[in-house]
């Protein structure tokens, strides 16, 4: 009997910009210890769901960021507040967007 | 103190030969307030002296000469470098007046300020993003491969691009233009940044930048290819968005797939990832800006532009949450106080609401 692993990914996804194209990078949490993803689900509302970022900047054509975690999405915010161990994570997959 | 940058007679004598279809004194208007701007203070102040003895101007002020010679508006344009970083708005490489840096990015973002800080004068006599003579400060290389372009409520920040897909987004002017109108739109309508206000937003940046692109081609509505970042989005065949025909700015591009504006209202669609959608349903009021132009002929700043201009800045028609209905009322009764009720110009602007189901 074969097992499916089921894979769990936690996505950066940049929105917006002039060309108003979206584009992601994930990293797939099997890789990372289970502590990780116990970190993540503290970060991560189920009920709500975040899908505009700064709707009262008054910037345009900036880029959005949203993570993506067990179908949820939220919005990535400069104050949000995140584990060392998460903003590691959340580095690397800026850096895979220039952000 | 402010010059008065069009007198009430001179407006007067502009909308009657507006209504004429002549725009021979405009364009005078236009050429010396230019070459005022351009003399050195003891240029100006001989011509004051030279006009007072033949009459033209009278003694008071010719006394507050040299005070009026300081004020007369000119852009005041800063260009900082981030150095690939994040700093804004980082190390100043080129400020007004100074000789080109040798910088292409640096220098195409000066250059595409000036010609658009002298738009919006020359057109509108618009002072700046404010009107009231705000600093233009712009940064380029920022961040490392940056696909974008923004205006971030004080200055425009410029990304050079990842090189494969996107080149840098200092390479064409209506990017420029496009990120300078929004700070006007900031200054007079603010239209809300989602929904149908936040696509006219994005509308208004375009089809001034379209235009700012046309005037410094000297294109006509005929000539213009109207396409917005056809430099900046890499590949002959690509650009990011085509005013004329929303969809077909790039068709299977290997990255980007196909445009998905839509030129019409049946083609709407609410995309919550882009605050509903500003960057795709803009391509609707876009194609009424297109269509109006092409009906009405000639150079689209002369007639459509004027109206389309006096609409952002009418707040009481265009509130911040303003639907795409609310703006073609908004020019509709702007064309009507400027070329009548059954002009030729108010026929092709309803014509072209019309035409994209608004």
């Amino acid at each position: 009997m074969a097992f499916k692993i089921k894979q769990m990914k936690l996505k950066l996804i940049q929105t917006g910009g002039f060309a108003g194209k979206s584009k992601y990078a994930e990293e797939d949490l099997s890789l990372h210890p289970a502590q990780l993803q116990q970190e993540l689900e503290q970060h991560f509302p189920t009920a709500v769901v975040q899908t505009t970022a700064s709707k009262a900047s008054p910037s345009r054509d900036e880029f959005e960021y949203f993570l993506e975690y067990k179908g949820v999405r939220i919005a990535l915010t400069d104050g949000m507040k995140a584990t060392p161990v998460i903003e590691d994570l959340l580095e690397r997959l800026k850096e895979q967007l220039h952000y | 103190m402010r010059l008065q940058l069009i007198s009430a007679a001179e407006m007067k004598s502009k909308l009657l030969k507006s209504n004429l279809g002549g725009f021979s004194e405009d364009e005078e208007i236009r050429s010396r307030r230019q070459t005022y701007a351009k003399l050195n203070t003891d240029e100006k102040n001989l011509l004051a002296r030279l006009q007072f003895k033949a009459g033209g101007v009278k003694k008071s002020a010719l006394a507050r000469t040299k005070i009026d010679a300081e004020v007369i508006p000119k852009p005041s344009r800063l260009v900082y470098s981030a150095e690939n970083k994040r700093t804004l708005p980082g190390k100043l490489v080129r400020e007004e007046g100074s000789k080109a840096s040798g910088d292409t990015d640096t220098d195409n973002v000066y250059d595409a300020a000036g010609a658009t800080w002298d738009f919006y004068y020359s057109l509108f006599g618009r002072n700046s993003i404010d009107n009231a003579g705000m600093k233009l400060i712009q940064t380029v290389h920022y961040l490392n491969k940056y696909d974008n372009a923004f205006w971030d409520g004080k200055q425009m920040i410029y990304g050079d691009g990842d090189g494969k897909i996107f080149a840098s987004f200092t390479s064409d002017i209506d990017i420029t233009a496009h990120e300078l109108t929004h700070g006007i739109v900031q200054y007079e309508c603010n239209l809300e940044y989602k929904d149908q206000s936040g696509a006219l937003n994005e509308s208004l940046a375009d089809v001034f930048g379209i235009m700012i692109k046309q005037k410094a081609l000297n294109h006509d509505v005929r000539t213009s290819d109207w396409l917005i970042g056809e430099n900046t989005l890499l590949g002959d065949e690509y650009a990011i968005r085509s005013l004329k025909a929303p969809g077909t700015a790039y068709v299977n591009h290997p990255e980007l797939g196909t445009d998905p504006q839509p030129a019409h209202m049946s083609g709407y669609s609410n995309d919550p990832s882009d605050n509903g959608g500003v960057h795709l349903n803009s391509g609707i009021p876009n194609h009424a800006f297109y269509l109006a132009a092409v009906e009405t002929g000639g150079f689209s700043w002369d007639k459509i532009g004027q109206v389309w201009y006096r609409a952002m800045c009418n707040t009481e028609l265009v509130p911040v949450n303003a639907t795409f209905s609310q703006f073609k009322e908004a020019t509709l009764a702007e064309s009507i106080i400027l070329f009548g009720t059954g002009s030729t110009v108010t026929s092709a602007i309803e014509n072209a609401w019309n035409a994209v189901g608004v």
